[in-house]
Order: C-alpha cells, then structure tokens, then sequence
C-alpha cells in the first residue's frame, strides 16, 4: 500500500508541471490584461503610470520569462541592471556570456511561495487558506446532510421499488436534480428571508460591531445555503443507492441471509447496504474534492465567502497569481482526492488490492 | 389520493413557485424634463437636528457587491477600498458637497493655502493639534511620506500619476507642506488629495508599504472612524473614534456587508438589513413602494456614450510622435467624415433610450461636460434632434447611397458596415447596441453588433481597432478638463483613453488655456470650455447617449443625512438613529 501511495505521488509531479504550464498559457491568453482592467475606468490614468504598473507587475516580459519567475522564483532582465533590482531580498547577477541580468527573488512556485495577489496584495496562499474554512464549513455540512438524507432514501425506494414512496423519491430526485440552483436559491430566499422571514438572507453570521455571534446565529445562516447545496447530492446519491441495493438484493449472499431468518432491517442495513455503499465511496473522493472547490453560485447569492466566489473573482479580475495559484491548489487536491477514493475504495472492499 | 391527482398538485406548486420567481420590476415614469444639477429628496426632508442634543448609537450597515481590496490609501484601487480609506486617513484638501470644489475644509488637514504668483508653487498651512489615534501628531512628515513613497519603485502605487503633475513636494515645518508643480494645472490640485499613511508606523524606506499589517487591519486613525475589524469577502467593520478632531461621530460604527448578488442586495434594503443602497434604475419601483426608505436622486458625473473610432482601423497609429508632434491620422473609411458621425447622432432617439432603457433614469446631454460642474457647461448648446431625414440627407450629402436597393448604402462600391460591441453581461449596454443597431438600419447603414467579453473589448479599444462601442464614463469629478479623452497625447495605441484618435489642434489648444487659467478662477476657465463642448458636440468623436442617473435608497430611520451631489456621507459625523431617541 505504501509502495502505491509513494509511486502515485511521484506520478502526480509530471502532472502539476503540466497543470502549471497549461493554466499559465490559458491565463496569459485571455483577452485584455490585468493593468487595462484596473485602470479602464479611471480617466485620471495615463499611459506613463499603466506602463509602471506593467512593469513592477512584471507584464512586460515575455511569457517564458514570467512563467519562470512565478515558477522558480527567477527573474530575467536584458542587460545589466543588478543596481536596479538588487535590494534585500532579491539577489541579482549579471551573466555576462548571455548579456542578461538574472535575479532570485526568493520566491517561486516550487518552493512553496504562490506569489502574491494583484488586488490585495496578500500571498495567495494566505488568501486561499482564508477561504478554505468557510467553504469547509458548508461543503462539508452539505455533504453529510446529502449522504444522511440521500443514503436512506435510495435504500428504502429500493425495498419499497414501484411503491408510492418509492415514486415520490423518484420526483423529488428529477426535480431536485434538474431546478437550476440559481433559481431554486432566489427562491428560497424570497421565501423563507423576505416573505417568512425566519431566516436570513445571507452571510456566515450576523454582522455586529463587535463580532459576536451565537451557535444558534451561524446555524441559521446555515440552513439555506446548505439546503441548497444539498437538494442535487441528495438526489444523486438516492439514485445510485436504489439502483445499487437492487443490485445487491439478487446476490446469493442477501437470499443465503433472507432464508436463514433473519429480519428484514437487518438484511437490508446490515448485509445489503454495506455492500452497496462499495460504489458510493468511488464518487465521494471526487465529490470531496467538489466541496473544496467551492460554489460559486450558492456562495454569490448566500453571500457565503468561499473558495469559489474567490476563485471565480480572480478570474474576472484577472488577479493572474491568485488564478494560477488556485489552479495548482485544485490539482493539488484533485490528485490528493482520487488517491484518498482508491485507499477507501480497498478498505472497504477487501477484494481490492492497490499494487 | 389517486397518484394522477398528487402529480397535478406537483406540478401546480411548480408552476406557481415559477412564476412568483418571474416577477417583472415595473418601468418607472421618467422624471420631469429639466437638467438641473441638483438632485432630489423624496421623503425625510425634516430639518437638520444640532448635533449635540441627540442621543449617540446606532450601527450604519450597507452592502457592496465587491469586497474592499487593501486599507493602504495609495495602493487600493477600488471605491469600496476608498469609502473605507475615507473614514480612517485624513487628506489634505477637502470637497465641497455641493459644489466639487477643493477647499481646506470638510475635514482637510490643511487650514489654508497660498499660490506664489506663477501659480506653480503652493503653500500649504495645516491644522494644529490633530493626532492620530494612538497620540502621535498627523503632521506634514506624514504627507511628505506619503507621496514619496507612490514615487517609491518598490511600492506597486496605481497612483504614479501624481507625479507627473507634481516637481516637489517639501515639509517646511511640521505644519507646512510646499508643493512645487511642473506646469500650472488647475485641475492638478485633486493630484495632492491622497489618504495620508500614518509614517510613524512604516519604515523609512518604505519596504513595508507592500506587506505591512497596515494595509489589512489599520491600527490608527485621524478620520471620523476607527478600523475594528474585517473578515474577507463577508463583512469589514469600523467604530466611532473618540479622538476625531471634528467631533466623534454619534453612531456608534459601521458596517459593509459583502452581499455579491444585486437582487440579494435588495432584498435586505427592503427587509432593514442594510440602511443604504444604490439601486439599480430596474430595481428603483420595488425600492419606492417601501415607506421605510428614503430616496436620493441626482444627475452624477458620468454618462453613456457610443465612442466611434475616427481612423482607420486597419492601421492604428499614436496621436504624436517621440518629439510630441502631430502624427496625422488615416482616416475611418466611414467614420472619418463627420457628416456621417452627425447622421449617427440624429439617427437615436435619445428620450426614448432613457424612457425605455435606463427606466427613466437619464437625461439628453449635448457635449462632454456635465450639469454636476455647472459653471462649465455651454447652456446654448442643444442634445442632438431624432431626425431620421435630416440624417439621411447627410448620408446622401457624404456620397453614401444605396445603389442596388439592398437597404445598405454604398460608396465607391463598399457597402456601408459597421461593427458595434460592448461588454456582454451588462444588459441595459446590450439593450442599447439592440437598440443603435436597428435605428441604424434605418438610415441604412449595417451595424453588426456584439456584446464581448470587458476583457477582449479593452483589448480591441487599447489596440484602437475597432468601429464603434458604447460604454460609460463614471467617477470623472469636478473639474471640466477631460483633455486625456481629447488630446492626441493620450492617444496611444495599447493604452491612452483617446481610443477615438480624435485629433484637432484648436481643442488641444482650447484644453490647455483652460486649465493653465492663472488663478483658476471658473469664470475665467468657463469660455474655453463652452468652446470646446461647442467642438466636440459638431465633431461628435463621441455620440452622448444620456447623463447618468444616480438613485441612493436610505433608511428613514436615520436623521441629519443630507446628501449632496458630490457626496453621500459628507456629515456622516452628525448622523443620529431616531430610534434610539428618546
């Protein structure tokens, strides 16, 4: 098992290189660039000040360059300008053979610095952790509140399959999986914040001078979004446990099971359900990996400040090291989340072998 | 219940949750016709409380859909950063509310100023006696720092510009400052109205202005509020400062709440989550029908406008040379001649784009400058008339006719087509490239139009190559010189905001005595200014569609706001919650 983990992990190297280089090249060929948007509406702006902030953003350059100094921390400038960029953290040299002067900024993807975001002026990585625990916080309470309601459901269409539960299951599930979000969270906001008003209409907390907050608060805050986040999994997960749980009902063992006695909720919990749980754990690496990324749309309209509001504003802001360093993130945790999926996957099957 | 009936009941509850989700905003009736510059209060006008018979409290709470980027007040580049920046660092000038006008007053550090004769040299005399928050005098070290360190290479400042303006910048004493500008420039002193950085808490060499703790959590403040807290993207937090040298304010702090979505926004101005909001005009009859609210409306300083390019497109070339002359411009094939750009402008019916489009919330304006700058608009000039014979009689005039009865015009055997884009995403653009498109047709001209990515669009405007597009000016102050949209030195391919390469010696002439007027006086500017509206509503590089419309919504139970043209909070000091009165 060790020896799959060490080699899966070796394997992921080429992998993020190539991720860095793609989401790079896509990054750079987007139309427009960073200093054009930021100064677009400001008519005080000139082009003498935007080729400054082109310069010290390093947009000058050519695109292998800049790769290079977001990568490994090096910078390339024609000619010899050591007295220039030399300061306290960045060393430079003047290459004579190249005519190139060539700095070392410290930095550098590879060793472990994701730059720093052009909006804010954060390190990216300080942004993204920032986020990561408010988008934890919802993903993960919405996944488990789509696996206690999604599971059960699918479990019991299948033992009452073609019953009047089991049809009411199968509505909800076409309507919850096929409502946009986009509508069904305006919806529920209308509803249950502006009608009602039981709940409010977004936020993590409700928002004081001092900061305070109660459980109770927070929990609330928590209800729609996780209500809408959860009305797709739920569905999706009650179709695959129904049509897996049938599956298993036609295996010897659940028939060895029925004959021997025992009762009904113990064949289908005990015996039926563990085994269809099996394909459950190959879509959950994959879904826990979704969860990070956050939601862009429920986190917009809840006002929830998650990865994917931030992810998907760096893009609209061309915030280029926040978007790259985003990208190796996710790929980060996409290689991290499949590897989790497979061990799962063996644990509970003890026919699998990971070699 | 029979399984067919349970299905029907279904799909009613469907049906109904649709279209209570489809509820159209009702188009308001356009306001009278009139272009004054002040704006109006609906409700709520009672008359100003003195501030010290009010009981203090209260939170202010308003949503923004973007978040604040950095406090650091010369590295934010963004209006939630500003308003923020605003509460905490003092400035040295001051805006008059009402007129725009920089005067040593609305909270400016300095308390007085003399111009030396050539007008290059200003002496400033700051207030005694004010500190931060922590006890340490603000005092001209401060400004001096401050502007030293935008021109610092190591700090990433989008405010470079100011240097370009400014030669030096001296603290004679602590409570002088002299700045030596390159030129006399009237509208240059806006340049020396940054926030101030509090320099006893950076180093000297500024290597911490990037990075410093400063620019997330500001530890002091000479503003009216101090900074308390701010979670990302969810919520940023300031309280009352005690120590503010005009008083401290009566509410107890402020709070912006990140609410991204507008029809979210909305919702919590209606249901008293928010005290504030700018509405938007589509949103403005669900706004009105709540008696809670208060509205402010007023003519703000931006307009819509479709900028047409003047050269060829294929061949985009910079207004002026290395050694600043004159790089003649090839003409737009159909653009180039002005009887066409007349045809285009007499080809919109302007009131009924604002009638129909921006819900009412516009105005016909007929030239450059806007009614917010009163003294400097040509009052004898006249938006242009829809007259569709008058613009095709000009079309036929410029050779342009439609030979072969297709409904397109031609000349010299091409057919007169045009491209037309705008950003995509912003609908009442999209509606108004709908709308140019097909009044277009009808004096035969062929507009192709398409709403782009705002990222490809600038491209396609900084690289100059491009036929027409619509898009807005917002945010452009109170001083009249807009020479960067004019002058043939801001059109430079790849950047420069004169992407129309509009060039004409006599306007560039006309932008330079207005603002090197000796004195400044606005009298003595106004008549360059008349002349140069005069110019540019003949030569038309842009179309003026409509003068924007600003709609603010407050709560009712907040007293002594006053809100003024030039700004919403200029008194938020004196603001009281009338709930907590007794």
């Amino acid at each position: 098992m060790v020896r799959y983990i060490v080699r899966r992990l070796l394997q992921a190297i080429p992998t993020l290189l190539g991720v860095s280089i793609i989401s790079f090249l896509l990054i750079s060929a987007a139309p427009g660039d960073p200093v054009s948007l930021r100064t677009a509406g400001n008519a005080k702006m000139t082009p003498k000040a935007k080729e400054t902030m082109r310069r010290q953003l390093g947009l000058d350059q050519p695109l292998p360059v800049q790769y290079l100094s977001w990568f490994a921390g090096v910078t390339v400038r024609p000619g010899d300008a050591v007295a220039e960029f030399s300061s306290d953290k960045v060393r430079c040299a003047f290459v004579t053979v190249i005519g190139y002067t060539v700095c070392d900024t410290g930095g550098g993807v590879i060793r472990g610095d994701l730059g720093t975001s052009i909006d804010t002026k954060q390190p990216v990585w300080e942004r993204l952790v920032e986020r990561m625990q408010a988008t934890l916080e919802l993903g993960v309470i919405s996944l488990l509140v789509s696996l206690l309601i999604g599971v059960p459901l699918g479990v019991l269409s299948a033992v009452y399959r073609g019953g009047f539960f089991d049809n009411v299951v199968r509505v909800m599930a076409v309507i919850f999986r096929s409502v946009p979000i986009y509508w069904m969270a305006l919806l529920l906001l209308l509803f249950f914040s502006v009608w009602l008003g039981w709940l409010p209409s977004g936020g993590r907390q409700t928002v004081t001078l001092t900061g305070e907050t109660t459980l109770w608060d927070r929990v609330q805050h928590l209800i729609l979004p996780v209500m809408v986040l959860s009305f797709g999994p739920i569905a999706f997960f009650s179709r695959i446990m129904r049509t897996e749980t049938l599956e298993v009902t036609h295996t010897d063992y659940i028939r060895t099971a029925k004959a021997k006695g025992l009762a009904s909720n113990q064949v289908w919990f005990t015996h039926a359900l563990r085994n269809a749980l099996i394909p459950l754990m190959t879509v959950l690496g994959p879904a826990l990996v979704g969860v990070l990324g956050g939601a862009v749309v429920t986190e917009t309209i809840f006002a929830w400040p998650g990865m994917g509001r931030l992810t998907i504003n760096a893009v609209f802001q061309q915030d280029y090291p926040l978007v790259l360093g985003a990208g190796m993130f996710f790929a980060v945790l996409t290689i991290i989340g499949y590897l989790l999926s497979d061990i799962f996957y063996a644990l509970v099957d003890p026919r699998v072998r990971l070699e | 219940m029979s399984r067919k009936v349970l299905s029907l009941v279904v799909l009613l509850a469907v049906l109904m949750a649709l279209l209570a989700g489809c509820a159209q905003p009702v188009p308001m009736a356009p306001p009278a016709a009139g272009n004054a510059a002040a704006g109006s209060q609906a409700a709520g006008g009672e008359a100003a409380v003195t501030s010290g018979d009010v009981a203090p409290g209260g939170t202010w709470t308003e949503a923004s859909g973007p978040d604040a980027s950095n406090l650091n007040p010369i590295l934010y580049d963004d209006s939630v950063s500003g308003d923020v920046v605003g509460y905490l660092y003092p400035s040295l000038i001051g805006v008059n509310p009402k007129t725009g006008e920089l005067v040593p007053d609305f909270g400016a550090m300095s308390k007085s100023w003399t111009v030396s004769d050539d007008g290059l040299t200003y002496t400033f005399q700051l207030r005694d006696g004010i500190t931060w928050s922590d006890g340490d005098p603000v005092d001209s070290a401060d400004f001096k720092f401050t502007y030293d360190a935008v021109n610092n290479d190591q700090v990433q400042s989008p405010r470079t510009y100011v240097w370009e303006q400014i030669e030096s910048v001296e603290a004679l004493d602590p409570l002088t400052v002299v700045i030596k500008f390159k030129q006399v420039k009237c509208d240059a002193l806006g340049d020396v109205g940054l926030g101030w950085l509090p320099s006893h808490l950076y180093a000297a060499d500024f290597s911490d202005i990037m990075t410093g703790a400063e620019n997330e959590a500001p530890r002091v403040s000479a503003g009216p509020f101090k900074f308390q807290s701010w979670t990302r993207d969810d919520n940023l937090v300031v309280v009352r400062n005690d120590t503010y040298w005009e008083g401290a304010p009566k509410m107890d702090g402020s709070i912006i709440k990140v609410v991204p979505d507008a029809g979210s926004r909305l919702s919590q101005l209606q249901s008293g989550e928010i005290d504030y909001l700018t509405v938007q005009p589509n949103q403005i009859a669900t706004a009105e029908g709540n008696s809670n609210l208060v509205r402010w409306t007023y003519n703000d300083d931006g307009y819509s406008y479709i900028g047409l390019n003047l050269a060829n497109p294929a061949n985009p070339q910079n207004g002026r040379d290395e050694d600043g002359n004159l790089i003649p411009q090839e003409p737009h094939p159909i653009l180039g001649d002005v009887r066409v750009r007349q045809a285009i402008a007499h080809a919109i019916d302007y009131q009924s784009i604002i009638d129909d489009i921006f819900f009412g919330q516009g105005y016909p304006i007929a030239a450059n400058v806007l009614p917010p700058i009163d003294w400097a608009v040509n009052k004898e000039l006249k938006p242009y008339t829809y007259d569709l014979e008058k613009a095709k009689s000009l079309l036929v005039e410029a050779g342009w006719v439609d030979g072969n009865g297709d409904g397109v015009r031609e000349k010299d055997g091409k057919p007169m087509e045009l491209k037309l884009t705008t950003n995509a995403g912003n609908t009442t653009r999209e509606d108004l490239g709908v709308y140019v498109q097909d009044q277009l047709k009808q004096i035969g001209i062929a507009v192709d139009f398409q709403a782009i990515d705002f990222g490809t669009l600038l491209e396609q405007m900084d690289a100059q190559a491009y036929d027409m597009y619509i898009l807005g000016w917002t945010g452009l102050g109170s001083d009249p010189n807009d020479e960067s949209f004019w002058s043939s030195k801001f059109d430079v391919v790849g950047s420069g905001f004169n992407n129309t390469s509009y060039q004409n010696p006599k306007v560039e002439e006309l932008l330079v005595k207005g603002y090197s007027v000796p004195g400044c006086k606005p009298e003595d500017r106004a008549p360059y200014y008349y002349e140069i509206q005069q110019i540019i509503h003949d030569e038309l590089p842009y179309i003026f569609l409509s003068g924007r419309v600003s709609n603010d919504f407050y709560n009712a139970r907040w007293g002594n706001v006053d809100p003024q043209v030039w700004s919403f909070k200029w008194n938020m000091d004196k603001w009281y919650d009338k709930a907590l009165q007794p």
